[in-house]
């Protein structure tokens, strides 16, 4: 997939209207009061209102700039880093660190294009005893080396 | 309080035996992390910051600038051995660094660069002695009119000096303005933007997004680059002491970047970026042999190098007396102060003298530490230059991922920073920068409380805004930097500014 500067600035454009109009409808809902006593909308109406006015004006030059090729964009680092990190999330509680380290680990391995398992599994496990030591071990961070699941 | 009794405070203060422990520490990791291509100082302080939360306010702070002079430091040794700038500053550098270090001159290069950096550290800290206690007196006077028209001026400022776009830069301070609004509203007790998500009810805490953003975001556009370019520093590293005559080359250069530095420094944008493309420019017109530049020139690297340092340092002027951070580091600092429960403003050098001139006064120990540190370390930095990036980014991963839950213990911290990351790598697809929003977020509650307040007090009528003296003339300054850029000569020759040299 291919990504233009012109298609850039109009994506991004429409984001920011989305957001500006979510943005304003839910502080309609809050109350914006008046100026004097402003209510808990106010604000955030006043940030809609400009990232709407923003937001038109970046659509609009977007279509009058020139095209200058696209850039690629990749997917695949996207997914598994963040996958990784979600990850890392769900596993601390019921898994431990220690696991929740090393599925980490190999989760994002599969980011890198150039991808070796093998060396994936050590540096998971090298990378699993360290935080232990030095995070649990010798900075007193209270988190469980084992989890839940482990009794 | 005279100014030499404020110095000797500050020293006082810095020269515990913890303090001085916790800034070389600070030093130390900053320069290790910073020192890793493709980690630039915002995603390295943001890494390390959970380390400093367990100590107390003066000690933090004091790691936290170690840490932030380290990672400087340790992004322009990667600028000059590898030719990788870790942020958009030290671009400028690696132009002749680099070229100096593949002559065999990289022990020069480093030296040059560390010298400077001191040189520029040592006048920028007595500058902030001097006018940091004279702004916050008058900053005092401000009330909330004043304050918020500051803050606009602020935003605006620090969106005119970073590159790209205007307008998608606005739209970012303006999305960070309401990520900052997040939480219980504080006069109503209105749940505003939580989605039902107890934990959101305090508000968006800056690490977990500033993780997402930085920490996440880098990793996934550094994998996101073709094919691994990554040349790893193969040469000979040189003498690291510099001759006499070098030296001399060297100090002229120095000093004229440190002054560009410190007054663009203080600018509420942050003009650190401007000062060392400036001096660049400035240097080349100024050299006897402006052919040189681009091929290996010792004054290259002095003059931006200075300028840079001297200008990170004066930008804590305007967080620490107005309490508005200019740039996207002092946020993350303001933040970090907050945590430890002081509201940066022009009443922390009146209430907490000795957390200020302590703070101060370990800059210039700090600047100190990292000459005499990276001399003999410089090996180490090498080394660690060559570890392939494949087993660096899960390293950097499992740091984001336990310095975030280090915090509060609650995995929800971990979805947040997911979800910031998926916005943050979203946003630099879109040539959106995410510093404006994390700035923003970070002043968003202040802003709505002046603006509220001055509203209160002119009985809703928005043109005490213009009446003021003082506030009328921050927001015509603030529209005018504004119809600058909009201006399309004007704006050209701002982009050639910052681009100056191809780079």
């Amino acid at each position: 997939m291919k990504i233009s500067a012109t298609s850039k600035d109009l994506t991004a454009g429409l984001l920011f209207l989305a957001a500006g109009a979510f943005i304003l409808y839910s502080a309609v809902q809050f109350r914006i009061g008046t100026p004097r006593v402003m209510g808990p909308g106010f604000f955030p109406a006043m940030l809609g209102g400009l990232l709407i006015v923003l937001a038109l004006i970046t659509i609009l030059r977007s279509f009058g700039r020139r095209d200058e090729g696209g850039t690629a964009v990749r997917m695949r680092p996207v997914l598994f880093i963040l996958g990784a990190a979600a990850s890392f999330g769900l596993l601390i509680k019921p898994a431990g660190l220690l696991i929740a380290v090393f599925g980490t680990v190999v989760i994002a391995s599969f980011a890198s294009n150039d991808l070796r398992l093998r060396d994936a599994v050590i540096v998971g496990v090298i990378l699993a005893g360290l935080s232990a030591l030095v995070f649990v071990e010798l900075l007193g961070q209270r988190l469980p080396l084992l989890g839940t699941v482990f009794g | 309080m005279g100014f030499l009794d404020n110095i000797a405070l500050g020293l006082g203060e810095a020269i515990t035996t913890t303090n001085l422990l916790y800034c070389f520490l600070g030093c130390l990791m900053g320069t290790l992390i910073g020192v890793l291509p493709g980690l630039g100082p915002a995603a390295t302080i943001i890494m390390l910051m959970p380390l400093t939360f367990a100590l107390d306010p003066t000690t933090s702070l004091i790691m936290l600038a170690g840490i932030y002079y380290g990672a400087q430091y340790g992004g322009s040794t990667t600028a000059i051995l590898v030719n990788i700038p870790g942020e958009a500053s030290s671009t400028v550098t690696a132009i002749d660094g680099y070229q100096m270090a593949r002559k065999g001159q990289a022990g020069l290069a480093l030296s040059t660069a560390a010298i400077s950096s001191f040189i520029a550290g040592t006048i920028a800290t007595l500058v902030i002695a001097v006018f940091a206690p004279v702004l916050a007196g008058v900053a005092l006077r401000f009330g909330p009119t004043e304050y918020f028209a500051l803050m606009v001026l602020g935003l605006v400022c620090s969106v005119v000096l970073a590159s790209g776009s205007l307008v998608k830069a606005l739209a970012m301070v303006t999305l960070g303005l309401t990520a900052g609004v997040v939480g219980i509203d504080v006069t109503s007790g209105v749940e505003r933007f939580t989605f039902g998500f107890q934990p959101l009810s305090n508000g968006l805490d800056m690490v977990p997004v500033a993780m997402g953003v930085f920490g996440l975001g880098e990793i996934i556009s550094n994998l996101s680059r073709p094919a691994e370019q990554r040349t790893t520093y193969a040469g000979r590293i040189g003498n690291m002491l510099p001759s006499r005559k070098e030296l001399r080359r060297m100090l002229p250069p120095a000093l004229r970047g440190t002054t560009l530095g410190s007054v663009l420094g203080v600018l509420p944008g942050g003009g650190a970026l401007l000062a060392s493309f400036a001096t660049y420019a400035m240097e080349k017109r100024l050299a006897r042999d402006p052919k040189s530049f681009g091929k290996g020139a010792l004054e290259g690297v002095a003059g931006p190098e200075a300028a840079n340092n001297a200008g990170a340092q004066t930008s804590f002027i305007p967080m620490l007396t107005l309490g508005i951070p200019s740039t996207v580091i002092m946020a993350l600092m303001a933040g970090a102060m907050m945590i430890q429960g002081i509201q940066p403003g022009p009443s922390v050098i009146r209430e907490q003298p000795d957390l200020f001139w302590g703070l101060i006064a370990s800059m210039w120990v700090g600047n100190l530490m990292l000459v005499i540190l990276n001399l003999p370390l410089v090996g180490v930095w090498v080394k660690l230059l060559t570890i392939p990036y494949r087993i660096l980014f899960p390293a950097i991963l499992i740091f984001c991922a336990i310095g975030v839950i280090a915090i509060n213990g609650r995995p929800f911290d971990i979805y947040i920073m997911v979800v910031f990351g998926l916005v943050g790598a979203l946003f630099r697809r879109l040539d959106c920068e995410p510093a404006p929003f994390i700035l923003g977020m970070v002043i968003g509650p202040l802003v709505e409380e002046y603006l509220r307040r001055a509203m209160l007090l002119s009985r809703g009528d928005p043109m005490i805004f213009l009446t003021r003296p003082i506030s009328a003339v921050l927001l015509a300054l603030t529209v005018g930097l504004i119809l600058m850029i909009a201006l399309p000569s004007l704006r050209k020759r701002r982009d050639e500014a910052l681009q100056e040299d191809g780079v």
